[in-house]
């Protein structure tokens, strides 16, 4: 197969979203970030103050609400539709983008930790005190989760250089690198020749207040470069980048675009990529892949019926009372047990179909990446069916907290018969994404497998078939069940 | 019959002036299922004597943001006793609220959990 499309072949002619009329001119201004900023850091007070204080009815508490269903839906859609845009506006990097103006960081971010297993270890942190403590549930946990959100940001960047708590530490922004695999819009440059011409790096180095090489580094930073180290004529897709935008604000040039491009692809790249790597052989980034998917499956087996007999059934087999083990037993067989033996037996049919001198574990970490889309695909089913449901029911949750704080109905009396789409309608859109992620993840395995045994590779793709078949079939068995939530342990 | 029981939890309601009741609440079939049940409410004062309200009405949630509520309208039955139907649409976890209005305009709410309505 023909290495991945360029965004500079001559067929190619990406739009740039920085020369669209009016889009292009905010985005442009160095601000434009902070501005999307400040209503998400309000609107994230409004959900904090509201989840701690409010109601602590889930369906009547404005922080659950937006947290669990619009939040939640929101991030996957418009990852899908656009790119990494609520990396973005993120809201937790505000309260240190404004220290960062008095306080300077001391530390580099420990060697042993530049890899995603911290961020892989908060992520699988995240979903198991979402079961246990029935988050979804819970208005005054959630709060809590967010401000702890905040504060884990602020310190680790009030300690480390660059973008560490965005690089290393954040599950969501791994989440959000991930999903943006297959987004239609990426940060890359327009023109590689200008790029090869430029001396400076202001990209990555940033701009200083001199631009005599000699008095670079005594000098301060007017506009920072990539503070998560992607070199901009290096960098290859939307991996570790949060849409920052400060490559674009610092190139000289003008040669750092937002452009169009197609989806997926960049998952095909064999290469190195700026700041990362060669991904097959980033054993983190194919743990992160496997946990993106089989924890996509694994939180929306959890919100129904099947999954409370397994826990009584464990639970009697056992002899336990209490859910914490129960849970930890279920995360180990569906985020270890089962993606060892499904990708490994994959990775192993390959080996064997193919004769290849690859060990089974490099077949594995080739492949890994191929899962992302389907991984995705659920995502998308699982949240977009919430927010699908529910996307009204934010206006009379709405107008219910302004009646408990003020008194009265200054938003109008609550209108609680507003919900979303009826559930017959937004089933054939859940199958519709899992089958889009499907058809992605069998694309790069494709492209994979040309790259890997390019006369055979219809033997070398099988296996990788056969394997989302079977993880289709499980999430559409998953997505065709009645949602069945319970906040009690085993049960009744 | 499965009884749901709780003692008498008012709201915080400023209007609240009841003293807690007792709130049984029953459905047809049990436990209740995905769809319409009809659900009885008996309502008594602590020593056990029934209370005659104007209005009972029920609101059913599920323990998940972004659900619709569902709505009952109550019809009284005798003093004490109303009836209605109520749509559970979905299974899981589900809490009641319902209010009882008296007929000096007196107002509380109650909340009933109800786990466990299960698809057919």
């Amino acid at each position: 197969m023909d290495s991945a499309p360029s965004q500079f072949d001559p067929q190619y002619l990406p739009r740039d979203l920085l020369k669209v009329r009016w889009l292009g001119r905010f985005l442009r201004w160095r601000w434009s970030r902070t501005a999307l900023q400040i209503p998400l850091f309000v609107l994230s007070m409004v959900m904090i103050a509201n989840a701690i204080w409010g109601p602590q009815l889930a369906p009547k508490n404005l922080g659950v609400l937006l947290t669990w269903v619009h939040f939640r839906g929101l991030i996957v859609l418009v990852l899908l539709l656009c790119g990494n845009l609520f990396c973005m506006a993120c809201p937790f990097m505000l309260p240190r983008d404004l220290a960062r103006r008095w306080l300077v960081p001391l530390f580099e971010w420990p060697k042993a930790l530049r890899n995603k297993w911290p961020a892989i270890f908060l992520f699988v942190a995240v979903l198991f005190v979402y079961e246990l403590w029935d988050l979804w549930s819970n208005p005054r946990w959630t709060g809590l989760l967010i401000v702890a959100y905040f504060l884990a940001a602020f310190g680790v960047d009030a300690l480390f250089k660059q973008a560490s708590f965005c690089k290393f530490v954040c599950p969501v922004g791994q989440f959000n690198f991930l999903g943006s695999t297959l987004s239609p819009l990426t940060v890359a440059i327009r023109d590689a020749d200008i790029c090869d011409h430029c001396a400076t790096k202001d990209c990555i180095r940033g701009t200083r207040a001199n631009a005599e090489m000699e008095l670079q580094q005594a000098l301060p930073i007017l506009q920072r470069g990539c503070e998560l180290a992607l070199f901009q004529p290096r960098k290859v897709g939307n991996l570790d980048c949060t849409f920052c935008l400060d490559c674009v604000y610092a190139c000289p040039h003008e040669n750092v675009g937002i452009l169009t491009r197609v989806p997926v692809v960049e998952l095909i790249h064999p290469g190195t990529r700026s700041g990362i790597g060669t991904l097959a052989r980033r054993t983190d980034f194919s743990a992160l892949a496997v946990l993106f998917t089989f924890g996509a499956l694994l939180n929306a087996f959890a919100m129904i019926s099947p999954v409370y007999a397994l826990e009584q059934w464990l639970a009697g087999a056992l002899g336990l009372r209490v859910e914490w083990p129960i849970l930890a037993l279920l995360f180990i067989a569906l985020l270890v047990v089962e993606p060892i033996l499904l990708v490994g037996a994959a990775a192993y049919a390959t080996r064997r179909l193919v004769p290849s001198t690859e060990s089974t574990r490099t077949i594995a970490g080739r492949f890994a990446r191929s899962l992302v889309p389907f991984g995705l695909g659920v995502w998308l089913a699982h949240y977009g069916f919430h927010f699908f449901t529910g996307f009204l029911t934010v206006i009379p949750v709405a107008q219910n907290t302004v009646v408990q704080i003020w008194g009265r109905a200054l938003l109008g009396s609550p209108q609680w018969q507003l919900g979303g789409l009826p559930e017959v309608v937004v089933y054939p859109m859940e199958i519709g994404f899992l089958l889009l992620g499907v058809i992605g993840s069998l694309i790069i395995s494709w492209a994979i497998a040309a790259e890997l045994a390019p006369r055979a590779i219809w033997k070398v793709i099988t296996p990788w078939a056969a394997l989302y078949a079977v993880l289709f079939a499980s999430a559409v068995w998953i997505m065709s069940q009645p949602m069945d939530m319970r906040g009690t342990f085993l049960g009744n | 019959m499965t009884i749901f029981y709780t003692a008498g939890c008012s709201s915080s309601a400023p209007e609240a002036k009841l003293p807690p009741l007792q709130v049984d609440v029953t459905f047809n079939s049990t436990p209740p299922v995905i769809g319409d049940n009809e659900i009885h409410i008996a309502l008594r004062n602590a020593d056990g004597t029934p209370v005659d309200p104007t209005e009972v009405r029920v609101e059913g949630n599920m323990n998940h943001a972004g659900m619709k509520p569902s709505f009952a309208e109550t019809a009284r039955v005798s003093t004490g006793q109303f009836t209605g139907k109520l749509d559970f649409t979905m299974g899981g976890d589900w809490f009641l609220l319902i209010d009882v209005i008296m007929p000096d305009g007196s107002m509380s709410q109650y909340r009933v959990d109800v786990p466990g309505v299960r698809s057919h």
